[in-house]
């Protein structure tokens, strides 16, 4: 890797002040990707501001109708929290299955949802249940977080605190690894689904949305066929085989809720 | 002690598990530099200058060289070694195959992305890595292929100037004539086309080598990850440096996985040994993970069709098979090795076929170079024929079990020469056959099939027969020591390349001599003492190294009987039997013990001249060339296929595998399900890919590249059959290290297949990723609405 001069602040404040400082810094959480990135020096940064020491991150908590969960929770952290599997088991069946273990125990859910990378398991779920994610400057609804491919609405500096997830009534991801996740989510009437491996980035599916507000149930899809051009076509699948796992997925995701509420 | 066939445990795996392994990237050298090597980003492009000054200034950079020095300092470029292997083959038209040197670094033209055209040495990796940043290649990017079909076209860019057709090889062997009567007269014709994929060997320990060239005497060392040290001595002493071997030293400690990618001489390592002569310094490589996947030898990458003539009832008449094989840019250490000799080797596989011929060429494209990967050819060969059979069951109504039954070449007719002339020394193929279906409980697969169809799942079960032909280079050497200090060493030019090595011959040596197993200890890796050896590849290890080893031990015995003869005062050896680990006179009971002669023999206790003396002994072998160890197997696979996203699971496994005698049957089962899991990797994920339009390699990580994973493999039950020991050799051992990559691709495919049988699909080639086999099922649902 290049040469680079490493922070390590306790505070947020630290952070986001040793960030503002820099000519060209970029923040470390887990590093699953920018420690490679930096390996195979595709990134170049003046600084890294670690953040990993900062203890305000972290915790899981329920707040209000929410689950708070810390920026630097690990994927790992997140899938053996009992608190997150009462409450959102789908958030911490989401965590279970991204990357491996030793990805989990690193990974962190700031650093995920920071990245935004379009095949991102985190997005979809942000995304799918209506995520807030709270920065030390603001709060960003995940409707206008995801911008685009590795492209979030965080400006320069701004460091993700902590992610409020709406407990839902139920939900489930289904999830094609390296192809397409699909998240779906009742809240209360209202449904969301997010799908990820699209492009630009994970995005919403309004028309389905509606269609399983109304009849929740996998007859709902019948008329819906997801476009094509919305998918990336890359070495791993064709854009339009994406299509076809992102109709299997919601199918699976509905059935599955339709089951667990049934219940 | 132990005996024979017992699965001790092994005996290095304390060492390498406790992390006290010495691997060549451990070795350190004192004042030892780092080489980073700078590396084609184009697949095909003429030089037109590299500016090296601005790299020069940068910190720690000791030397910024190219092809331009190396040639001024007039060392010579590795050669392809094939003829060791090929002998006397040539081309249809008679011209000798065409296989240039393999350029250490070109100064003209880079013929495939990553191929090396200059190297930073510096006082760190870091700081090499950063200097190279600044190494100014001018290139004139050329017309590239990447694929040999597209390379055979007319018209196709020429790899190398001197071919324009891109050939370098053309081979046939058979008798054409034969096959077109049989043809003739048949009532069935069945034919296929296959492609084994592409693949890497993703080894663990990444290709690593430390060069020294000692200042006091010039005298070079090089420590190297391999599969032998002498071979790749005898690479730099005759066709880089024209000196003695002697001269040389070549150190090869822990390797941690090779597959056959380890086993030749690469272009880092002639440059660590370049750079630190010309410096004075040790320099040492380290391969990092993206210059694995540009320049570890790939393998595979065999295109074939194939027909097959079968009579009324299903016996099968003839076989014809045409291979294009990709060779990459340069002819690699092999050459054209696999596409003449190692594919066509067991082509016919199990099957009497009473006429075959085959004919292939194998092809230059710009792309990284192809060498043997774990059965070399051979698993290529399986695929095409399994399918084949399989595909030939099918239309002909039988049970794919039964046409194999009715094909197999019988016990009574071993020795067994093929149709294309390879001599199978022994088996038992039938017995082989029925342990497999039995162990994979065949009778039982349509109750499970429809099971799973209840689930809305397709099942699918495929069974692979196969022949793994053992040996490789036919000669190898080896020295036997015995101490007063009662230890047994054993030298061997084998490398134990995660092969069990350290227990599997103190093992042969307890069984024989009736020493504890901890009294042995086995020697290797360094030629200071390990004087020739062909190093380890197409499982000769056991067969080459353990007969040596025996006939060293014979020899022991013999002086041994001789000098407890001399001390019992008896002229008759006959009287004297060598019995668990001591000389005993049959008339009165007296006897020596092993190591009680040693002593003997050492102090010289008034014996004659011939047996005083250190108890040592070294011998060559040359096995004969005339009759193959060949060691076969069955397996049996069942998948999974989820019909909605075409995901494939492989669910059950089953390999019985012929081996002759075991030594050791862990490390043997070990060897197998390590085989089939790299087996069942490139039947469903694994592929090299390179972009056609730009002759970028498209999987250069893990990311890209999917490797199997703990969770996709299923519990693999294991059988072995040791029915046949092997006549070839006084172990009656056969090879063990392949056959699971040998049968694994053709059972996954013909399981796959099997599943897929109700779409009207016949045939398909690997790997069986989830949107191949998906779009295969819309492809023919599509056809029949």
């Amino acid at each position: 890797m290049h040469e680079f001069r490493l922070h390590r602040p306790a505070t947020v404040d630290e952070a986001v002040a040793a960030h503002g400082r820099a000519q060209d810094p970029l923040y470390l959480a887990g590093g699953q990707t920018l420690i490679p990135s930096l390996k195979l020096r595709l990134a170049r940064p003046s600084d890294v501001v670690d953040v990993t020491s900062i203890a305000a991150l972290k915790g899981i908590k329920v707040q209000g109708a929410s689950l708070s969960i810390g920026a630097l929770e690990t994927h790992a952290d997140v899938a053996d929290s009992a608190l997150v599997r009462d409450r959102l088991p789908a958030l911490a069946s989401m965590a279970v299955r991204i990357g491996d273990q030793m990805v989990r125990n690193r990974g962190t859910l700031g650093g995920a949802i920071a990245n935004n990378d379009p095949i991102g398991d985190y997005p979809a779920a942000a995304l799918g249940l209506g995520a807030t994610i709270r920065t030390e400057r603001r709060s960003i609804p995940a409707d206008e977080f995801f911008l685009g491919a590795f492209t979030s609405a965080l400006e320069r500096g701004e460091l993700i605190v902590s992610v409020d997830f709406p407990v839902a009534d139920a939900a489930e991801y289904v999830k094609f690894s390296q192809h397409v996740g699909v998240f779906v989510a009742r809240l209360g009437r209202r449904v969301r689904v997010a799908v990820t491996g699209g492009t630009p980035c994970v995005q919403r599916i309004p028309a389905l949305e509606r269609a399983l507000e109304k009849h929740f149930d996998e007859n709902a899809l019948a008329d819906w066929a997801p476009a094509e051009a919305a998918f990336a076509s890359n070495l791993h699948a064709s854009a339009a085989y994406r299509a076809e796992l992102a109709r299997v997925g919601v199918r699976r995701a509905v059935r599955s809720i339709a089951a667990s509420l049934a219940r | 002690m132990t005996a024979r066939g017992e699965s001790v445990l092994r005996l290095e795996d304390e060492r390498l598990l406790r992390g006290a392994g010495c691997f060549t990237a451990d070795i350190r050298l004192e004042n030892e530099l780092r080489m980073f090597v700078v590396r084609s980003p184009h697949a095909a492009a003429r030089i037109v200058s590299i500016e090296t000054a601005d790299a020069v200034r940068r910190p720690g950079v000791v030397a910024v060289l190219t092809g331009c020095d190396y040639q001024e300092d007039g060392w010579g470029h590795p050669t392809s070694r094939h003829k060791d292997f090929l002998g006397p083959r040539r081309n249809v038209d008679g011209s000798e195959f065409f296989a240039p040197p393999n350029v250490v670094l070109p100064v003209d033209r880079v013929r495939h992305v990553g191929d090396a055209v200059a190297i930073v040495v510096a006082t760190s990796l870091n700081a090499a890595r950063d200097a190279a940043d600044h190494v100014r290649v001018a290139y004139e990017p050329l017309p590239h292929v990447t694929s040999a079909v597209d390379a055979l076209r007319a018209g196709a860019p020429a790899v190398w100037d001197e071919r324009a057709d891109n050939l370098c090889a053309d081979f046939a062997t058979g008798d054409e004539a034969a096959v077109t009567a049989a043809f003739a007269r048949a009532a069935h014709v069945v034919d296929i086309e296959v492609e084994s994929q592409r693949v890497t060997a993703a080894s663990i320990e990444p290709r690593a080598a430390v060069g020294h060239c000692d200042p006091r005497d010039g005298r070079m060392t090089l420590y190297v990850t391999s599969q032998g040290a002498d071979r790749l001595r005898r690479v730099l002493a005759e066709d880089v440096l024209r000196v003695e071997a002697e001269q040389l030293r070549v150190v090869t400690r822990d390797v941690g996985g090779s597959f056959g990618m380890k086993a030749g001489m690469y272009t880092e390592y002639v440059l660590v040994l370049w750079a630190a002569k010309r410096i004075g310094r040790p320099v040492k490589w380290v391969a990092g993970r993206s210059e694995s996947f540009v320049s570890d030898t790939h393998g595979r990458d065999i295109r074939s069709r194939a027909e097959l003539a079968l009579d009324a009832d299903g016996r099968m008449l003839a076989l014809r098979v045409e291979s294009i094989a990709n060779l990459g840019a340069y002819p690699g250490p092999r050459g054209p090795m696999i596409g003449v000799f190692a594919h066509p080797l067991v082509m016919t596989g199990q099957y009497d076929i009473g006429a075959a011929s085959y004919r292939g060429k194998v092809v230059y494209t710009n792309t990284n170079s192809v060498s043997p990967y774990r059965g070399s050819g051979q698993p290529e060969a399986a695929l095409l024929l399994e399918r084949l059979v399989d595909k030939a069951a099918r239309r002909l109504g039988l049970a794919p079990l039964e046409l194999r039954r009715r094909n197999l070449v019988p016990a009574s007719r071993f020795p067994y020469t093929t149709a294309l002339g390879t001599t199978y020394d022994s088996g038992d193929y039938a017995a082989v056959l029925d342990k497999a279906a039995r162990l994979a409980d065949l009778d039982g697969f349509e109750q499970r099939r429809r099971e799973a169809e209840s689930r809305g799942v397709l099942r699918g079960i495929g069974i692979a027969a196969f022949v793994e032909v053992s040996g490789g280079v036919p000669v190898e050497w080896g020295a036997l020591r015995i101490g007063t200090d009662r230890r047994v060493e054993v030298t061997t030019g084998i490398q134990n390349i995660g092969t069990g090595h350290e227990t599997t011959f103190p093992q042969i040596v307890a069984e024989r001599l009736g020493v504890p197993v901890s009294c042995v200890t086995i020697r290797y890796g360094d030629t200071q003492f390990v004087k020739k050896g062909a190093g380890t590849h197409a499982s000769r290890s056991t067969l080459m190294a353990g007969t040596v080893l025996s006939r060293n031990m014979d020899a022991a015995i013999l002086r041994g009987t001789r000098i407890a003869a001399h001390t019992f005062g008896t002229s008759d050896e006959a009287k004297i039997r060598f019995l668990g680990s001591r000389f005993v006179s049959i008339d009165d009971g007296r006897s020596l013990d092993l190591f009680e002669v040693v002593q003997r023999a050492e102090s010289g206790a008034d014996l004659p001249d011939e047996l005083r003396g250190p108890f040592q002994f070294e011998n060559d072998y040359l096995r004969n060339l005339e009759i193959q160890t060949a060691s076969n197997g069955c397996q049996v696979c069942e998948v999974e296929i989820d019909p909605e996203t075409g995901r494939v699971t492989v669910v059950r496994f089953s390999a019985v595998d012929a081996v002759g005698r075991v030594i050791n049957h862990a490390i043997v089962h070990g060897q197998v399900r390590g085989g089939v899991a790299q087996g069942i990797g490139q039947a469903l994920f694994e592929r090299i890919v390179y972009d056609t339009a730009s002759g970028q390699l498209l999987t250069g990580s893990f990311l890209d590249y999917r490797l199997p994973r703990a969770a996709d493999l299923p519990p693999i039950a294991i059988d072995d059959h040791e029915d046949a020991p092997s006549a070839t050799n006084p172990l009656g051992v056969k090879g063990a290290g392949e056959g699971g990559a040998i049968g694994a691709p053709g059972a996954v495919a013909n399981a796959v297949l099997d599943a897929l049988s109700a779409y009207g699909i016949e045939h398909l080639d690997p790997p069986y990723t989830p949107e191949r086999v998906w779009q295969a099922m819309q492809t023919t649902h599509d056809r029949s609405a």
